[in-house]
């Protein structure tokens, strides 16, 4: 096995095209579908670090405290980010459960953990030693998180029993409004040619 | 005639986007990267992908015509499709959050079974019809997929609020299950789709 070097292959159309120097902040497009091939990002990894520190904070106090709660009568009832799924559980609702369990808090939070275990190394001057497992679980992870959807979900919700009740959005529902800002910032600085760039830095 | 990395046997790293040389005994390879499996294309890509389109389609419609929510209150028992979700927003002048779960609900997902429809077909057919377009309508659908699982979170967390020591109870319905597989089943066939099927075609005809 060998590394070809200045030539790269478009992901969705197969086209091979040389690489090309970009400036600060530009993207390379396929010349002929369009798809984006890399960008270059200054800082990428420092960045995307910052961002995602952030993002696990919101994400944990998102886990923490309720993101709604429902007055009625003078009895409360309040919903976590894990209370909805285990209702639903409860409910015999079991796979239903299941996938929003995934889609809002297991995967999300393997995804930042995995990022940050990745960057963090790397930003520490080490290669980590579950590289491969945690690259690829991050990108087997990525089109199964929907913390942004369920922001919406809790919307409606709101919208929806507010003639019936008062609800209340909870300190939860902010700090996942926190998260999906932060982590949407560590997405748009997160490159994957700088990491694996100065990974071969340090194991040469 | 373009030069591919098919045509030049090169591997694309599906993961890490790392551009490899094949071993020369034309056997199985793994990244030396990242250690994800390299293929020329993704395998049977087709085949699952009609798999997962063909599920789809058939448990769009119980997604669609059975109750997605069942609510009881002290004076009444209410059981709702999700288009009977959508006229009650519509009825009580919640216009937006009407639009926004009638596009999740029901738009998304019927555009998005389309689409791949679409794409499936001409791509089994091995056409040539304007790929450039092909490929843009495969990146919405996949960017835009994920946004249907709303009302699976809005019926989550009003099971999760609403319990008879306050105002009612609620439940989801039996459209839940159906509803929930339509979404993944559609995400999974995207993900199963090769976009560079689109340009196989393109690259062989003469």
């Amino acid at each position: 096995m060998s590394e070809t070097r200045a030539i790269v292959a478009c992901p969705e159309c197969d086209l091979l095209q040389e690489e090309v120097e970009l400036g600060p902040r530009c993207v390379a497009q396929c010349a002929r579908c369009g798809a984006q091939l890399f960008r270059r990002i200054p800082g990428s990894i420092d960045r995307t670090l910052a961002c995602l520190a952030g993002a696990a904070i919101f994400f944990l106090i998102a886990n923490a405290f309720p993101v709604l709660s429902l007055e009625a009568q003078g009895l409360s009832n309040s919903a976590t980010l894990l209370g909805s799924a285990q209702a639903l559980y409860d409910d015999d609702e079991r796979l239903v459960a299941i996938l929003v369990f995934m889609t809002t808090v297991l995967l999300p939070g393997l995804e930042m953990g995995s990022m940050l275990y990745l960057l963090g190394s790397v930003r520490m001057g080490r290669v980590p030693r579950a590289i491969s497992f945690a690259y690829r679980l991050v990108e087997a992870a990525r089109p199964w998180t929907m913390l942004q959807v369920f922001l919406i979900g809790v919307i409606v919700t709101l919208v929806k029993l507010r003639h019936m009740a008062t609800v209340v959005p909870g300190i939860g529902v902010y700090a996942l409004a926190g998260a999906i800002v932060m982590i949407s910032a560590a997405v748009s600085m997160y490159e994957p040619r700088a990491f694996w760039a100065r990974v071969k830095e340090l194991r040469s | 005639m373009s030069a591919t990395a098919l045509r030049s046997g090169l591997l694309l790293c599906r993961s890490c986007s790392l551009l490899c040389r094949p071993p020369g005994d034309g056997g199985e390879a793994d990244c030396p990267r990242c250690g994800e499996a390299l293929h020329p294309r993704k395998p049977d890509s087709l085949v699952r992908a009609w798999t997962f389109f063909v599920l789809a389609c058939i448990l769009y419609i119980p997604a669609n015509t059975m109750p997605a929510l069942e609510s009881t209150t002290l004076v009444a028992f209410t059981s709702n499709t999700i288009l009977g979700g959508v006229r009650v927003f519509w009825e009580d002048g919640d216009y937006l959050i009407a639009a926004v779960i009638f596009t999740a609900s029901v738009v998304i997902p019927l555009a998005k079974l389309l689409a791949m429809g679409i794409l499936l077909a001409t791509a089994q057919a091995r056409s040539t019809w304007m790929p450039r377009r092909r490929a843009r309508i495969y990146r919405i659908v996949h960017t835009v997929g994920r946004w249907s699982m709303v009302d699976i979170y809005v019926g989550a967390l009003l099971v999760a609020l609403v319990q008879f020591n306050t105002i009612g109870e609620v439940r989801i319905g039996p459209a839940s299950l159906p509803f929930a597989a339509v979404v993944i089943l559609t995400l999974f066939c995207s993900l199963s789709f090769d976009p560079r099927l689109i340009w196989d075609p393109v690259d062989e005809a003469p």
